[in-house]
């Protein structure tokens, strides 16, 4: 036995279920259920304006205040949720499944086409992500879908780097080799042995990007540059907010700390995920 | 005079296991104990527990004694501890690719335990770990002591990390498996500079090993450990000529040597059981060809059946009449 | 009869980066010049330290890795240029068992899973019953217990992973097995089972084996022929139990470790360890080893000399006809 083998199996208790990414994975689907049934679950309509409301403080009719117009802060962070969320979850599926089919297919194939795709990939890197996100909504106007794709082509290379040192790891793996010995071909060994294999890490990644994304949906939604109003989401509401900071503060802060809350939870969640996925510390239990 | 190394009774325990139970074994200078068993057989752990390194990954002496000459180790206190590892007691671990820190030239490596445990300044350590590369049929020492450890073959490394163990001017030597990542000639010539090493400097080894073949080419006496305890020991002539021991026997049958013919190789059937699966009584009749009832039910005690021959089983403890 | 496995002139050679920071490009031969025959029923053991090239051999075999010279015949028909479409139907009758049988399955199949995929790949469609069937039949093969297809093989020990190994080398039918030194991860009791398992398997199998392996004591005991390989060359061929005539031959004898402590030997005749290979070397290829070494050997590149069953490539090698006298 080697002394590392020792360290596995002795220090390494099975992990002990931790409370933390429950209770994280619960306040995000207590988000999605909200976003989903904003419609039912909101007191009032997201755009119902009444200005002799502005400004008003929480109280037992508006949970959450006013904003400038007299609408209801709690309805509008609740549609916002519907907003920025699905900004968030389509703009990192899209990146990542796209990241994916160029990593795997970089990774696998190799040679020429890896290294000129790859220098491609690798061209979104030199920009910073807003200034990426800038770019689009000069080309495409402002909106939801811009945002989308700004974000989505922003955490492009990452997802495709990952996924291919992943592949290029796992080709070497002896059991790849196997499958080859039977006569596999291609589709097998990438869609069989090293996808299912290199799936796991990428997917954590894309939960704990989603943290990410719903930030940046939020500083281009800030900005002006997300969905336009009077659709709310997180960002919008909070530069909506700014100018009164001071005066009436639950307008800006109720949906930040939708962002902060969600965020945090979606990263704790996503570590939570890491450790149960981790395959070499759930092996050799006894 | 008492054993450079005397180990009586010795339990560990991790949690609720216990992979160690009753070891017991010593080592003189000048003198090789080969401790033989299967991977799992709780030879890399009794390595740990002498070098004190058992607190590393959560295990802790439960019962008996370990004496290096005439300290006790278990219960020394780290400090203490940490100037015997190293020093007087040295390690010499399985794989030479990992024990070498691939970022240090290979003198400085060397160079350290001189200068920890002996407190030479650089240069009479230096020249120490010439003496001592040179003492390992190390070609071109002044050269090599420039390199990093990628530059060097599997051996080559080998061979560096015995320098090392030594440049603390241990006397006894610890070696988990020191061959088995290596090719079969360098292996041999290892194996002899360790042995040339041992009488020379009249160090006590303790060679850990699967291999009875290294054993038999290698070891003055041998204790046969299974699944945390010593099955038999005695004097390898005997060990090899007389074995009583089932395990000691099967351990021998399954080495590929000339003149057997195809069927005459044995495996032992099964493997050795998890920590946590110990079976009761005698801890190997699972596997055992010659099982008793009673070997299931009852722990057999370690009998002494000849000088310096001690064997736990209960086909042999009636000692006289089955006494060859 | 044609031999199931005919290898002329097989050479892998492929360009190493060189020394340094600019060192150019250094051409490496894994595997130079080798040709053998292997008949029917036949285990031929492979042996040499690593990096002599016997792993690249069975995979240039296995067409796992291209050969850059030479050709492949299986059961007389060349495989080498083969397609990879042409190929497929023959895999079925050339299989591989891997070192390390903790690498070798996918952590992520159960067991049944592992034993039925050589079946997918070659598009054999079973019902379940006949998977089921098929499964429980290798496993039977192998000596485990059927009840272990629903495992993962991180429960299984490192013998029990690999019996499900060369299970699924065995799941379809083949006629030429390929052992990447099978034991060389396990403990030397559990070797002794699979080299009998082997064994056993030959015989009821009809299968031939080509064995590859460091150990020279295992070879001699399982193989019927062996190859020493050193450098990426053929140095000796001989049957097992034979006297070798190659020094190297010898001195992998000497080094082993015989478990009979009244035979204890020293080896100090073979001294270093084996270049790196980048070297092209004129001469013998174990030249600057060799305690027997005359200017010759460093000069001109021994040819491999005798017949099929008994070669030797040395020029100092006493003819067969003095050795077998003895």
């Amino acid at each position: 036995m080697t002394l590392s083998g020792l360290f596995r199996s002795t220090t390494a208790p099975r992990s002990k279920r931790r409370i933390g990414p429950t209770i994280a994975g619960l306040i995000l689907v207590g988000f999605a259920v909200a976003a989903l049934l904003c419609p039912w679950v909101a007191p009032w309509p997201y755009d119902q304006q009444a200005l002799a409301l502005a400004y008003r403080a929480p109280s037992p009719a508006h949970w959450f205040g006013t904003d400038e117009f007299g609408r209801d802060v709690f309805s509008r962070v609740l549609y916002g949720a519907r907003t920025s969320l699905t900004v968030a979850l389509v703009s990192i599926s899209t990146s990542c499944l796209l990241g994916m089919v160029i990593g795997a297919l970089c990774g696998y194939v190799g040679g020429r086409f890896d290294r000129w795709t790859m220098a491609a990939i690798d061209l979104t890197w030199c920009f910073p992500e807003i200034l990426l996100a800038l770019l689009l909504v000069a080309i495409l106007g402002p909106g939801s879908t811009s945002t989308v794709l700004a974000i989505a082509i922003a955490y492009l290379a990452q997802f495709t780097r990952l996924t291919r040192s992943q592949i290029r790891a796992l080709k070497r793996e002896t059991f790849v080799e196997a499958s080859l010995s039977f006569g596999a071909g291609p589709a097998h060994i990438l869609l069989c042995r090293l996808l299912p294999n290199a799936i796991a890490p990428v997917i954590v990644v894309a939960m704990l990007t989603t943290g990410d994304a719903i930030l940046l949906e939020a500083t281009l939604g800030f900005f002006g540059m997300g969905a336009q109003p009077p659709t709310p989401s997180w960002g919008g509401m909070m530069s909506s907010g700014s100018e009164l900071l001071f005066d009436a503060p639950w307008v800006i802060l109720w949906p930040g700390a939708a962002i902060a809350v969600s965020v945090v939870s979606i990263n704790v969640f996503g570590d939570g995920v890491l450790d149960a996925l981790d395959v070499k510390k759930r092996e050799r239990v006894h | 005079m008492s054993p450079l190394l005397g180990v009586r009774d010795l339990a560990v325990t991790f949690g609720a296991q216990r992979p160690l139970d009753d070891v017991g074994f010593r080592v003189e200078r000048g003198e090789i104990l080969g401790l033989v068993g299967e991977s799992g057989s709780g030879k890399s752990i009794t390595a740990m527990t002498v070098m004190g390194l058992l607190p590393l990954v959560g295990g802790r002496v439960a019962a008996g004694s370990i004496r290096f000459e005439d300290t006790e180790l278990v219960g020394l206190e780290e400090p203490a501890y940490r100037r015997l590892r190293g020093g007087r007691i040295a390690l010499i671990t399985q794989n030479p690719m990992t024990s070498l820190d691939p970022m240090v030239r290979i003198g400085r490596q060397v160079d350290r335990g001189a200068r920890l445990h002996l407190g030479l300044d650089a240069a009479t350590a230096r020249a120490r770990t010439l003496e001592l590369m040179e003492r390992m049929r190390i070609p071109d020492a002044a050269r090599v002591c420039e390199l990093h450890p990628h530059q060097l073959s599997g051996g080559m490394k080998q061979r560096i990390v015995i320098a090392m163990a030594l440049s603390g001017a241990p006397d006894l030597l610890i070696a988990d498996e020191p061959t088995t990542a290596l090719d079969v000639i360098v292996q041999a010539q290892i194996v002899q500079l360790l042995v040339e090493l041992v009488r020379e400097q009249r160090l006590g080894l303790v060679l850990i090993t699967h291999d009875m073949g290294l054993v038999a080419q290698a070891c003055d006496r041998v204790a046969v450990m299974y699944c945390g305890r010593i099955v038999e020991s005695g004097p390898v002539d005997t060990m090899f000529a007389a074995p009583r021991h089932p395990y000691t026997r099967a351990l021998t049958a399954c080495i590929p040597r000339p003149g057997l013919r195809h069927g005459d190789l044995v495996g032992i059937p099964g493997a050795v059981p998890s920590v946590a699966e110990m079976p009761t009584g005698c801890r190997f009749h699972p596997r055992c060809a010659d099982a008793m009832p009673t070997c299931r039910q009852h722990a057999p005690r370690s009998v002494a059946i000849g000088a310096d021959h001690a064997v736990a089983c209960r086909l042999v403890e009636p000692a006289p009449e089955a006494a060859p | 009869m044609t031999p199931v496995l005919s290898v002329r002139g097989l050479g892998h050679a492929f360009d190493a980066p060189g020394g340094g920071l600019f060192g150019g490009k250094r051409r490496f031969r894994a595997v130079d010049d080798v040709t053998f025959d292997l008949p029917k029923g036949e285990i031929l053991g492979v042996v040499g330290e690593s990096g002599c090239g016997k792993s690249t051999l069975a995979r240039l075999v296995m067409r796992l890795y291209e050969p850059t010279d030479g050709e492949v015949l299986f059961e007389g028909n060349p495989i080498t240029h083969l397609s990879r479409h042409e190929l497929r139907p023959l895999r079925r009758y050339l299989q591989m068992v891997f070192q390390d049988p903790y690498a070798s399955i996918d952590p992520r199949q159960t067991i049944a899973e592992a034993l039925s995929e050589p079946f997918e790949v070659q598009r054999v469609y079973l019902s379940r019953a006949e998977r089921r069937a098929e499964i429980e039949r290798l496993l039977a093969l192998v000596s485990l217990d059927p009840a272990m297809a629903r495992n993962h093989p991180h429960h299984l020990s490192g013998g029990q992973r690999q019996r499900v190994g060369i299970a699924r080398a065995l799941a379809l039918k083949p006629r030429l097995i390929a052992f990447d030194e099978p034991t060389a991860s396990l403990d030397v009791s559990v070797q002794a089972q699979v080299v009998e398992l082997l064994l056993r398997l030959r015989a009821e199998l009809n299968l031939t084996y080509l064995f590859i392996s460091h150990d020279l004591a295992l070879v001699d005991y399982l193989c019927d022929r062996v190859m020493v390989m050193y450098l990426g060359r053929v140095v000796e061929i001989l049957p097992s139990r034979a006297r070798a005539r190659h020094p190297y031959t010898r001195a992998l004898i000497d080094a082993a470790f015989v478990p009979d402590p009244k035979a204890r030997r020293t080896i100090d005749r073979v001294t270093g360890e084996i270049p790196s290979g980048f070297a092209d070397l004129p001469g013998c290829a174990f030249a600057a080893r060799c305690p027997e070494a005359v200017a010759e050997c460093r000069r001109v590149r021994p040819p491999l000399v005798g017949d099929g069953r008994r070669a030797v490539a040395c020029h100092l090698a006493p003819p067969i006809a003095e050795i077998s006298e003895s």
